[in-house]
């Protein structure tokens, strides 16, 4: 019995040490940081400031910044955790035509970024690994995309309504024969980082991992997209919100979609649609229908001849990550060289659940979403003129920037 | 789990069966009981201040009554002053078995009771009891209708006085709960706690000195069901003051895990002689939880609970034989506050690690305290045998403050109340074999320095701001009155058995005319 009192004593003496100790701050180390591009923010100053979006993912909080001329951040308040950072800017056409050394008589976006940065109490970190560039503009690009699908009159879900819709954005006509639409893996729980593959860095990855791609064009005849012109892709081109089989809830009606995503799959009780075909190149775990996750995943399109498609390795998940109760063709991904991706959108959750995407900055260094699922929404890109009928969309390379919500799908 | 349940199920009723038996042949042996063995127990535990203790071996100073008492409660409660996870209809369904004995000069004195309860209209939780202190809870936006089991036991033994000097004892608590709602998303909670506290007390003439340690263990699981997948929920981790982050539930299963363990002590000091006595009682608890998910079979952390408690309680007992009056005076100071420390876990995706790693902690994000200063006065009229009285008279008063606060996220609630109670019962004895109880009781709350602020999460999701937040801040800042009246009838058989009927009515009303009302009706049966 004594015995007993004596290491109840003790146990209650070392027990009183248990409290929650606080830091001298809630708060991280103020953060003091200098981007440069080309001789602006060094020699000369930006003619506008940068601005930087940094999102706190595990605490889901999104802090806005701006430079000042000489890009100069000071960044304070910041709360502990993981982020993702984002930087955007402008070069007008004079400072783009002196940074790159190239005569353009456009101005240019500047874009940085980087994920995983884990910001600790008590620790200082530079950020300095943050570098601004300009990025790649292609003619093609997505306009809208709509993917987390509709309620059904009696509130049950309906997500066969997806669509894609493509856009030339230049002024000259572009061959489709060589254009693949595909999606990215996603596996992982939903709201967690996704595994990171063998031989990439998180966060600068050089390949894409894509677990389904269709060629737009299934024949060999040439078809152009014209200028200014898109078309539209849909899941299943069925008169979604006309007949009551479907759902009148839906808030489009695709049997005038221009390409189809048939899957032949013995599965699939669906109709073969009016609408061409596209031809399936990669999904080796195909169904009856070819679905993204209605909480979204990244869509890209992919320029590369059928040679080349057919050259991409085709790679499985590390074993390790697999989970049970998927065949081994599920975790069948292509892996392409991000020099193949003509446009990038990483569709994610919600403006929070950054550590969910997939794309490298260079692609993408946003992300697009319409933060809910069976809203019926669809995002879009955002206008930057019209002249003369032509509208021009904006292609940042930053989704976040670039794209916006469309209450109404279909209708722009 | 299961197999935990039934384990502890089973101990429950044996100790409760086998001292509710030997309570009986102890009765038969050597008790001799009179007419009012009803208001004996009822007088016995309000004037044993050991009892609220942990320390069991001051029992063993005590007038060690033996008792037996078995009663099924029913309990309605309906209203609008309820907080957000609160229900706003609940019935409940009470059977409590409660006896103390004398055997071979230890004194033991126990209890059981097994409670079901139907609670409708519950918002914003997942665990049994969402006001326990943890400030890490699940939330959802659905809400439902909840169905719980408890079953706890409690169990106090004292030993004889050895050398006229120390006596050892010992405290013990065991409660197991089970709760479910039956809306997706579904969470089906499991809990239970054990508590031992083994105690000694040193006696020098009419001075006891007595300490006791005690040893806290509380578990809780609470899986989260979805049975429709295709209608995904959005669930709310719950961090404190409403801050939280968010996640949209759209798989089978999560899991959240507490996991907590305390460690405290007492101390008391009594003296008693025939015109007075005094109790002294101070007691401290260090308390910590931990909050953990299981995420697609991957264990991740969340936040950790830190709670200190302190308690003091003085009462002062006054004897007016000659006029058979007691008078009991007691002040007394709970404080009770609790920090919650955020785990910070970063997804590691490489192929060798593939699991939440912790990339550093948040201390000190959510604190919350309470404390209390109480003071009271008890007239006591006795009847002839002294055991038991014939009026009681009381007036009571407590100061309250309270303070929560999520201060990075500029968020806090904050207020003073006080509460003042005043009650009286009078007890009847109608031809010795009836007795009857009558009491009435009001309470008069008020607040002041009210202090609300309030930092949302996200600009177009008012759910946790409206229903919970400014909902719970309205009603703690709420002044009210509140009226309570009970009846008890009791008939005494021949063999000395109580068998007695009991009614009771309250009645709550704020100032914004929000109402509570409770009704409960009990059948019991003292020996």
């Amino acid at each position: 019995m004594i015995r007993f009192y004596a290491l109840l004593i003790i146990m209650s003496m070392f027990s009183s040490c248990r409290e929650d100790k606080a830091y001298d701050s809630a708060y991280v180390d103020a953060i003091n940081l200098h981007l440069k591009y080309s001789v602006f923010g060094d020699s000369k100053p930006f003619s506008t400031p940068l601005s930087m979006t940094l999102t706190n993912t595990t605490e889901q909080i999104t802090y806005q910044r701006k430079s000042d001329l000489w890009g100069k951040f000071s960044l304070e308040g910041l709360l502990p955790g993981e982020y993702t950072i984002n930087v955007i800017g402008s070069l007008t056409a004079a400072e783009a035509t002196e940074a790159t050394g190239k005569s353009t008589s456009k101005g240019a976006n500047l874009i940085g970024f980087i994920s995983n940065v884990k910001l600790k109490l008590g620790e200082t970190e530079s950020l300095n690994s943050i570098s601004l560039v300009i990025p790649t503009q292609s003619s093609l690009i997505f306009k809208e995309l709509y993917y987390s699908g509709s309620r059904t009159p009696s509130n049950g879900s309906y997500r066969n309504d997806n669509f894609y819709t493509i856009y030339n954005n230049s002024d000259t006509p572009v061959l489709l024969n060589d254009i693949y639409i595909a999606n990215t893996e996603n596996y992982g729980g939903i709201g967690t980082a996704g595994p990171l593959w063998p031989g990439e860095t998180q966060g600068e990855y050089t390949h894409v991992y894509v677990q389904a791609a269709w060629k737009i064009i299934a024949g060999q005849a040439p078809v152009f997209i014209q200028p200014r012109q898109s078309i539209t892709i849909a899941t299943m081109a069925a008169p979604h919100n006309k007949d009551a089989q479907y759902n009148l809830n839906s808030p489009v009606d695709l049997s005038q979609a221009d390409y189809e995503a048939y899957s032949t799959d013995p599965s699939n009780m669906y109709p073969d649609f009016p609408a061409p075909n596209m031809k399936r190149a990669f999904w080796p775990g195909y169904k009856d229908l070819w679905q993204i996750s209605v909480f979204g995943q990244g869509m890209m399109l992919i320029q590369a001849s059928e040679k080349e498609f057919s050259e991409f390795e085709t790679v499985t998940l590390p074993e390790s990550f697999m989970s049970p109760g998927e065949s081994e063709e599920y975790w069948l991904c292509k892996k392409i060289p991000v020099d193949y991706v003509i446009d990038a959108v990483d569709l994610i959750k919600n403006n929070t659940a950054t550590i969910t995407k997939r794309f490298p900055p260079l692609l993408d260094s946003g992300f697009a979403t319409v933060g809910g699922t069976y809203s019926g929404l669809s995002v879009i890109r955002k206008v930057i003129s019209i002249n003369n009928g032509k509208t021009t969309y904006q292609d940042s390379n930053n989704s976040t920037e670039d794209f916006e919500i469309n209450k109404k799908p279909l209708s722009k | 789990m299961h197999t935990k349940f039934v384990i502890y199920s089973a101990g429950f009723l044996l100790t409760a069966f086998s001292t509710f038996l030997s309570a009986q042949t102890e009765r038969r042996d050597s008790l001799v009981q009179n007419s009012q063995s009803l208001f004996k127990m009822q007088y016995f535990k309000e004037g044993e201040h050991w009892l609220s203790t942990n320390n069991a071996a001051g029992l063993s100073s005590g007038t060690m009554n033996n008792y037996s008492d078995v009663n099924l409660l029913y309990k309605f409660s309906k209203g609008d002053f309820r907080r957000a996870q609160q229900p706003n209809l609940s019935n409940n369904y009470l059977f409590s078995a409660e006896g103390a004995i004398t055997m071979n000069k230890y004194y033991l004195i126990g209890g059981f009771n097994f409670k079901e309860a139907f609670e409708r209209d519950i918002h914003f939780t997942s665990i049994l009891d969402s006001y326990r202190g943890t400030p890490y809870i699940i939330a959802d936006s659905t809400g439902g209708n909840w169905k719980k089991q408890t079953y706890d036991m409690w169990v106090k033994i004292a030993s004889p006085v050895y050398f006229n000097l120390v006596s050892f004892g010992i405290d013990g608590k065991l409660a197991v709960g089970r709760g479910a709602k039956n809306i997706d998303p579904r969470p089906q909670a499991n809990s239970n706690s054990i508590q031992a506290s083994p105690s000694f007390t040193l006696t020098q003439g009419r001075q006891l000195l007595g300490m006791d340690f005690s040893y806290r263990r509380f578990r809780e699981n609470s899986n989260m069901i979805l049975y429709d997948t295709g209608n995904p929920q959005k669930i709310y981790f719950l961090k404190g003051m409403g801050q939280y982050t968010y996640d949209v539930f759209s798989t089978n299963e999560r899991e959240r895990q507490y996991n907590g363990n305390g460690f405290g002590g007492g101390a008391q000091y009594a003296y008693k002689s025939d015109r007075f006595s005094l109790f002294l009682n101070g007691a401290y608890e260090n308390y910590v939880e931990d909050a953990n998910d299981i995420e697609n079979n991957k264990p991740r952390e969340r936040g950790r609970l830190y709670e200190t408690s302190w308690k003091g309680d003085l009462h002062l007992d006054i004897y007016n034989k000659e006029h058979s009056l007691k008078h009991t005076l007691f002040a007394g100071y709970n404080s009770i506050e609790r920090s919650g420390r955020e785990i910070i876990q970063v997804f590691n995706s490489s192929s060798e690690v593939n699991a939440w790693i912790t990339d550093s902690e948040a201390p000190r994000r959510s604190v919350a305290s309470q404390k209390e200063w109480k003071a009271g006065y008890n007239l006591f009229l006795l009847d002839m045998t002294g055991t038991s009285y014939k009026w009681k008279f009381s007036l009571n008063g407590t100061l309250s403050d309270y303070s929560d606060e999520y201060a990075v996220m500029n968020s806090c609630l904050k207020f003073k109340s006080s509460l003042v109670s005043a009650s009286a019962l009078r007890n009847f004895s109608i031809k010795k074999s009836q007795l009857l109880q009558v009491g009435i009781a009001g309470n008069y709350r008020s607040v002041w320095n009210k202090q609300m602020q309030y930092t949302p999460r996200e600009t177009n999701d008012k759910a946790i701001e409206d229903g919970l937040i400014k909902k719970d801040a309205s009603i703690l800042t709420q002044n009210y009155y509140q009226l309570q009246t009970n009846v008890l009838y009791g008939y005494n058989l021949r063999n000395k058995t109580c068998i007695y009927l009991k009614a009771s009515y309250m009645h709550l009303q704020t100032e914004n005319k929000l109402i509570m009302n409770v009704i409960s009706a009990s059948v019991g049966c003292n020996f």
